[in-house]
């Protein structure tokens, strides 16, 4: 790949105009040797999140319950109205999709604001700058392992029965996770020049449930099944949801459509973030 | 001796605007498009200034070099420059080795953290490794001298206590280029000295330090060689004590003349012996204060007071002229007095101001008051430091068993 995306000019007594430029793959090799930094950052981010809390771990869970119970609710209405029965399969569907729901928004609200939340390091010290959004979705990400753990322990106690499409879940998280990177990647960039930015972030993330088939399932939906699934989580929430609980491989065409999006928009969001990483300190 | 160039800056400007920047998204959008084609043009635009101009800086390996100037000269930004956190609008920049930069103590600490898990993140912030870091862990921890404090969060801490654990993981990098910005200021004398000290460790051990400070006495006891910057200009490099002595004769010359009945026009101290004026003497040396007042009036009963502030604004002397003379001080209007006295430097090294006040104890006048009016710079063997030179002298050293 040749793309070039720190432009950094170097220009020898005011005449000749030399450009170096960092290539990605350098400033892949930059986040790496970083990689160590980045772990401390994360583990800084998970532990003061549990610190001084009245809550402790019980965070990690508060999130996905309180939107399996308005999941519940919100099914639990529609059958009434379609005179249908609330069944386990039902209210299972809401729960397994819940708790990648609470990670993705989490994440993203929490990296949006992770560059000026770390004004300090941003404007005092040079490394690179990514590390700030990533490590904010991966501190996001431990959250999510905690939720995860507790419903494959609830899950294991209650016998529910799994299939080999179980092996789609981590493909699909896989790429939630880079939506959610490439995400946090513009948004942190962008709402480092301007600060309404993590406001109209935060609208959209409260209304987004509505657009994402987290309490329902796209299948109600008949012929505008394909609208709501153009929406690039949707395909993933769903593909947990039947490997889970139709125990069926999830439909590859639509689970195509979003990994395509997902691995397109991480190395784009990546070079844009680089592009506008040397104005960081200034424009804070 | 010339040795080979850890830091070479050349060429370098830097410029800034003024106010906010990009006022709206319509601003940006455009701003996105040409941010980069118009780089390293000399053209301002609106609000826009030269934070540095045409900076062409050499700094060798090894070495121990001071940058000075008043706020706002651009020091920061040079230092801002060199840490790689923001890029030049023009020139070229080059460090050898691994840099670590001390611009300000303690900035990745997060207060909620304990001593031992800030220190683990700074550490990583500051490039070390794990490893590095919990083999050093002991040392950092007491040459913070926080050992009993490790495991509180460092939101209990006194601002002390914070600013040494910074200080102390900094120092522990062990850096090939070490950029200080203030951290000499933080702690008590006992700490500073022991930062002094690691520095001068790291500079013998071969790594090369930038130390950005006000306080004059830190930089000349540490560094040879030294720039004065001006407004975003390079006034003087060279000889650490020439450019002291440059930076504080202009810093003199700045300051206007206030128009009342008896004003304070020059307060200069100059050398007893050598070439006449001087901000520069060694400790214990003897120097000639003259005092020039403007009056308009006539005064019969006249106090003329000096006083002598160190660089943290202590004042450690006060000399009555009138009390020196043993007469009131008298004045004829619309006339020039001038007062010459000599005293006798028994300071230690470092930087002082000096204050004058004229005014009238019968009516509780006071017609004129400056500080600082004068300032000079003392160097000399360091065997004392404080507030006083006592000199002192060895008469005596024997085993008696």
């Amino acid at each position: 790949m040749s793309c070039h995306c720190r432009v950094k000019k170097v220009h020898t007594s005011g005449s000749s105009n030399i450009e170096s430029r960092a290539s990605m793959l350098q400033n892949l090799a930059d986040l790496f040797r970083a990689r160590e930094l980045l772990e401390a950052i994360v583990l800084r981010d998970v532990k003061v999140r549990y610190k001084q809390s009245v809550m402790g771990l019980l965070w990690a869970i508060l999130m996905p319950v309180i939107i399996v119970a308005a999941g519940a609710l919100a099914r639990l209405g529609m059958s009434i109205f379609a005179n249908k029965p609330f069944d386990q399969s039902q209210f299972a569907s809401v729960v397994v999709k819940s708790v990648p729901w609470a990670f993705f928004v989490s994440s993203i609200r929490f990296a949006t604001s992770s560059l000026t939340g770390n004004y300090n390091l941003v404007t005092k010290l040079a490394f690179p700058k990514e590390i700030f959004p990533i490590a904010a979705v991966i501190s996001c990400g431990f959250d999510f392992l905690i939720a995860s753990a507790v419903l494959i322990i609830v899950g294991a106690a209650l016998r529910v029965p799994l299939g080999w499409a179980v092996l789609w879940v981590p493909v699909a998280l896989l790429l939630l996770l880079s939506l959610c990177v490439s995400a946090g990647l513009v948004l942190s960039a962008m709402n480092l020049f301007f600060r309404d930015v993590r406001h109209i972030v935060e609208v959209l993330l409260t209304f987004a449930i509505f657009f994402s088939p987290v309490f329902f399932d796209v299948d109600m939906f008949g012929r505008w099944k394909s609208y709501l699934l153009l929406n690039p989580v949707a395909p993933l929430l769903e593909a947990i949801r039947s490997s889970l609980v139709s125990r069926s491989t999830p439909d590859l065409f639509w689970l195509g459509y979003s990994a395509t999006i997902a691995l397109c928009a991480l190395p784009l969001s990546y070079l844009f973030f680089k592009s506008q990483e040397s104005k960081f300190a200034e424009y804070i | 001796m010339t040795s080979p160039i850890a830091v070479r800056i050349k060429q370098v400007s830097k410029k800034f605007r003024r106010g906010e920047l990009h006022g709206s998204l319509r601003d940006f959008v455009p701003n996105l498009v040409s941010g980069f084609v118009r780089k390293g043009t000399d053209a301002l635009r609106a609000e826009e200034f030269w934070a540095l101009r045409d900076i062409d800086l050499e700094i060798e390996e090894g070495e121990a070099f001071g940058i000075i100037g008043d706020n706002g000269a651009g020091k920061s930004t040079l230092l801002k420059l060199l840490s790689r956190v923001i890029s030049p609008t023009r020139g070229f920049i080059q460090v050898k080795g691994r840099l670590s930069a001390l611009i300000e103590i303690g900035a990745g600490f997060h207060p909620d953290l304990t001593g031992r898990e800030n220190v683990y993140l700074n550490g990583a912030i500051l490039g070390m490794s794990r490893a590095e870091i919990t083999a050093k862990l002991d040392e950092i921890v007491s040459f913070a001298g926080i050992q009993e404090f490790i495991e509180t969060p460092v939101k209990r801490y006194s601002s002390g206590m914070y600013a040494r654990l910074g200080f102390a993981v900094a120092a522990h990098v062990n850096p090939e280029v070490l950029i200080v910005d203030e951290a000499l200021s933080v702690g008590d004398w006992s700490f500073q000295r022991k930062c002094e000290t690691r520095m001068k460790s790291l500079v013998s051990s071969g790594a090369t330090v930038v130390f950005v400070s006000h306080n004059l006495g830190a930089v000349s006891s540490l560094c040879a060689r030294c720039a004065l910057l001006d407004r975003g200009t390079l006034l003087k490099i060279g000889q650490t004590e020439e450019v002291v002595e440059a930076y504080l004769n202009g810093q003199m010359r700045r300051q206007s003349v206030p128009a009342t009945d008896i004003a304070i026009e020059e307060v200069k101290i100059m050398r007893d012996t050598g070439s006449g004026s001087g901000a520069h003497f060694r400790e214990g040396e003897s120097a000639t204060v003259r005092v020039t007042l403007a009056s308009r009036i006539e005064s019969r009963n006249l106090a003329v007071d000096l006083y002598l502030k160190d660089e943290r604004t202590y004042e450690i002397a006060e000399i009555y002229l009138n009390m020196v003379a043993g007469v009131a001080l008298a004045v004829e209007p619309s006339s020039r007095t001038v007062l010459e006295f000599r005293i006798h430097l028994n300071l230690c090294p470092g930087s002082y101001d000096v204050g004058c006040v004229v005014r009238n104890p019968d009516l509780q006048v006071e017609y004129d008051r400056r500080f600082p009016v004068a300032s000079m710079f003392i160097s000399g063997s360091r065997s004392a430091r404080g507030a006083a030179n006592l000199f002192p002298q060895l008469i005596k050293n024997e085993i008696q068993r």
